[in-house]
């Protein structure tokens, strides 16, 4: 593997969508997965002296959010006082069988299964985006992800429509072959 | 009345966001007859917008990442 060197300038840039998604399925709260992020960036800034270069700088960044998130979870359960699991008990009206086999999570419901390979081609998706040149994920995600007027990207980003409807072909083409790798043949 | 396949293709994009025009889109149908080339691409780029709506991605925007920016370098 080539020498991993940490790059903090370029963090944001590179890391912040990915980290933020991976967050935003865990707390589910925008505002917090959005601090988590931030407070991963300071932890990794004040810890950048015991990276060792074995791991990729996003790997990096990834195990140190993991962390933030548990700690999360730690102290909203603290503030009550005492440890508790916090979690959604179903309302009384359709309560039919025991308690705990209602709990049980239900090996073959598609809901959940689905959530969680949804997880896994949002970061598979994320990571092709985090490939492409600058300008074109930046066209790619103003159009597609954020859903924007062809006119309102044009008049921000300073070009015509053929321009931005090139730079969408070539990160879609590009898109189509990273995901061909990473997610159909996984 | 005809088209190259990278006229196709960008037409095919536009598809993808619904801002092709009806007379783009006669004309993109009508290069699929004979080119069977493009008819795969078009399929798969109508898949690659399924999973885009699948995966709901969120972005964090440009104003929220300069934040981040400033406040990482401020200490």
């Amino acid at each position: 593997m080539s020498e991993s060197v940490l790059k903090p300038e370029s963090w944001v840039d590179l890391y912040a969508d990915y980290l933020y998604n991976y967050a935003l399925v865990r707390v589910s709260e925008p505002e917090i997965a959005k601090d988590l992020v931030q407070e991963t960036f300071f932890a990794g800034l004040k810890s950048a002296v015991n990276f060792k270069g074995n791991a990729t700088e996003r790997t990096w960044l990834i195990a140190i959010l993991k962390r933030k998130v548990i700690d999360h979870y730690r102290k909203i359960n603290s503030k009550k006082g005492k440890a508790e699991v916090r979690m959604q008990y179903k309302s009384s009206y359709d309560n039919e069988g025991e308690w705990l086999e209602e709990q049980v999570a239900d090996p073959d419901s598609l809901q959940e299964n689905d959530a969680i390979e949804n997880e896994e081609l949002g970061l598979a998706i994320q990571e092709c985006i985090s490939k492409l040149p600058k300008k074109q994920s930046r066209v790619f995600t103003m159009k597609t992800i954020e859903g924007l007027e062809t006119e309102t990207i044009c008049n921000e980003l300073g070009i015509n429509p053929s321009n931005l409807w090139v730079m969408i072909h070539r990160a879609r083409a590009a898109l189509m072959g990273c995901l061909n790798e990473n997610w159909f043949r996984s | 009345m005809k088209i190259t396949c990278q006229e196709a293709a960008i037409i095919s994009n536009k598809k993808e966001y619904r801002e092709a025009s009806f007379k783009e889109k006669l004309m993109l149908r009508f290069h699929l007859f004979r080119c069977a080339l493009c008819s795969g691409f078009v399929k798969k780029n109508a898949q690659l917008s399924a999973l885009f709506s699948r995966a709901s991605l969120r972005y964090l925007s440009e104003e929220e990442k300069d934040e981040m920016k400033k406040k990482m370098f401020s200490h």
